[in-house]
């Protein structure tokens, strides 16, 4: 990016004479803005947008450190400062360990789960060599990953509710107690886990399948001279062969690990204080505070802690999967 | 001899796992899709199963016809999804092509501005002060589109893109005295179906599915979208209060409510238009995925 400006002398010399003559030799920043004013016009919208929507509420941190109250000058920025207090009262309420807590523990439980099944289901896919079948399996897991929280929240009523679901008509059969899912707290971590590699394992498999359709066919072949099985190739071949791209997406996975997968809790869980025990993370907590106990300062503030251990999560995580992998990097 | 047995085993293996995997995956829809023609009383009585029982459709019959406030969400999803789109694609497109050409002297400094968008964030209070208060586009069918049109990770997909078209074109058009804005729209847009086609895809898939931004920013239930409205019905006690529930207690005589039916029904009616396009689309998002995780 740096070496822009002597691209502009080459690109420059390379287009013909009369482009070149049209454009004015103004090394200014008015002259260059003028030279492609076609070209900076068409990223003006964005410019302002990306201005608007996420530099704008940037401003919007003070909020944490403020006694918000909503009539103050200038959307309520100019409340009394309270330095810490907001963070403070955040402490001091207890709840900030379990929310952390459970945050990081539903984030690694899902990362973990998540790309071993996405590996083993992309390794199995792999081996079988029905085109048909192939194609089938995986039509049927890519599906979920298009349904909204919303709509799996049905499905998940209907397949765990007490008294009517699918699994507790099934433990009746067999003649078991029932289990009341939504009262209690113990069992949804493993629902959770369940139900987001219902919906997400089929769309991570696409990436370790083009990692495998990578490995040259002249590596499987010369495996099977040296007389390894498929057991062998999977152990010895494909799996190795996946390690960094699965590193890579387990180091750019945990760079969000601050972040609660708030679609899929609200959406599943809703507010039942029954729950809150093993499922309430850090976004239910921020949301609650904010609709329900309107809580500006405390929730901006819980806000900025995330968005602070988020930046150096990532950054730092990045940097690391650049390391593994120079082809593999968000930013 | 060995060695075959072992192959055997690992190809059954592999064969059951899938297959197994697979079915689970669509056993929920099965179920929802066969509740949704079950009898209220059955499904009250004997719960949900994996077969139709006492088919009935007095649920997509109540919805349909005693209250306008499916097709109303349907109109307002599709709109905002067609609308969406659209403005995503192109906004992106737009941002993302002078970024693509290398004599832009200022362009690093904006690549820069936009992809600290990814690493910035206000959070959700600020974002939600902005948007009611600043903008005041609460209740308003613009905050179900514009909040997150168009963000910097499509912008730079994009971006790589454009550059691997050859820079020839563009500027032979430029010699002939084209805008930027004309070779954008004649050349460079029409070369670029497979991307804007991959980034369209992602972006109606996200409108569809729309029920965050109603649920921060949305009272007006005119403008709820199908997702929100499934939502809606989900939670028992607001159905009671909603107009579609009163009209369906008062369509059973007032004994039984079919809110389970209903609530069926409508996630099934969402999720139609999605099991109707996917098959054909289905490896459009494949591609889409493979150019997201193999950058640059």
């Amino acid at each position: 990016m740096k070496k822009n400006t002597k691209h502009t002398a080459v690109n420059g010399f390379k287009m013909s004479e009369k482009a070149n003559n049209k454009r004015k030799k103004t090394g200014t920043f008015i002259g260059e803005l003028i030279r492609n004013k076609g070209l900076y016009l068409m990223l003006l919208p964005g410019i302002i947008y990306f201005f608007i929507f996420n530099y704008l509420p940037l401003a919007g941190i003070y909020y944490a450190f403020v006694d918000y109250k909503p009539m103050a000058g200038w959307y309520g920025l100019k409340s009394k400062f309270v330095g810490l207090e907001n963070f403070k009262y955040f402490f001091a309420s207890g709840s900030w360990i379990k929310i952390t807590v459970n945050t990081l523990y539903l984030n690694a439980l899902f990362i973990f789960t998540g790309l071993l099944a996405q590996l083993v289901m992309a390794v199995l896919i792999n081996e079988i060599s029905h085109k048909w079948y192939k194609k089938t399996t995986q039509t049927f897991m890519f599906l979920p990953n298009f349904l909204s929280w919303t709509v799996v929240s049905v499905f998940a009523l209907a397949l765990f509710g007490t008294n009517d679901g699918l699994i507790n008509k099934i433990l009746e059969i067999f003649g078991m107690e029932q289990i009341a899912f939504y009262q209690n707290a113990d069992v949804w971590p493993l629902l959770l886990v369940m139900i987001k590699l219902w919906k997400g394992v089929g769309f991570g498999t696409v990436v370790f399948l083009a990692a495998i359709s990578g490995i040259g066919q002249e590596m499987y072949e010369a495996a099977k001279v040296d007389g390894a099985n498929r057991l062998q190739q999977i152990v010895y071949l494909t799996v190795p062969m996946l390690k960094t791209t699965a590193v890579v997406l387990l180091i750019l996975a945990v760079g969000s690990i601050f972040v609660g997968d708030f679609g899929m809790i609200y959406a599943l869980l809703g507010d039942n204080p029954l729950l809150r025990d093993t499922t309430d993370v850090i976004d239910t907590f921020v949301y609650r505070a904010l609709r329900t106990q309107n809580d500006i300062g405390m929730s901006t503030s819980v806000g900025l802690l995330q968005s602070v251990l988020g930046i150096i999560f990532a950054v730092t995580t990045n940097f690391i999967a650049k390391k593994v992998d120079a082809d593999n990097k968000v930013f | 001899m060995k060695d075959k047995i072992v192959d055997r085993i690992v190809l059954i293996t592999a064969i059951i796992i899938t297959g197994a995997f697979a079915i689970a995956c669509m056993i929920p829809l099965w179920m929802a899709f066969c509740a949704s023609f079950t009898n209220e009383n059955t499904l009250i009585r004997d719960g949900y199963s994996l077969l139709i029982r006492d088919f009935d459709i007095s649920s997509y019959k109540i919805v349909f016809t005693k209250t306008d406030t499916i097709y109303r969400a349907y109109l307002v999803t599709i709109s905002m999804t067609v609308i969406g789109t659209l403005l995503t694609v192109f906004f992106t497109a737009l941002t993302a092509y002078p970024l693509s050409i290398k004599g832009l002297k200022y362009g690093g400094k904006i690549n820069l501005y936009i992809y600290m968008t990814m690493l910035l964030n206000g959070g959700l209070v600020p974002n939600y002060i902005l948007i009611t208060r600043v903008l005041q586009l609460k209740d308003n069918f613009l905050v179900l589109i514009i909040p997150g049109m168009i963000n910097a990770y499509n912008i730079f997909l994009m971006t790589n893109y454009f550059r691997t078209l050859p820079a020839s074109l563009s500027e032979s058009a430029k010699i002939d005295g084209a805008t930027d804005f004309k070779i954008f729209m004649k050349i460079i847009l029409p070369l670029s179906k497979p991307i804007l086609a991959t980034i369209a895809l992602f972006a109606s898939m996200g409108y569809w599915n729309e029920w965050y931004k109603v649920l921060l920013y949305v009272d007006n239930p005119n403008l709820y979208t199908l997702q929100y409205l499934i939502m809606k019905l989900q939670r028992e006690v607001d159905f009671l209060k909603s107009e579609l529930g009163a009209r369906a207690l008062e369509a059973m005589g007032n004994i039984t409510l079919p809110s389970l039916g209903i609530r069926m029904a409508t996630a099934m009616l969402s999720i139609g238009p999605i099991i109707l396009v996917y098959p054909f689309l289905q490896k459009y998002f494949m591609k889409g995925i493979m150019i997201g995780s193999v950058k640059e």
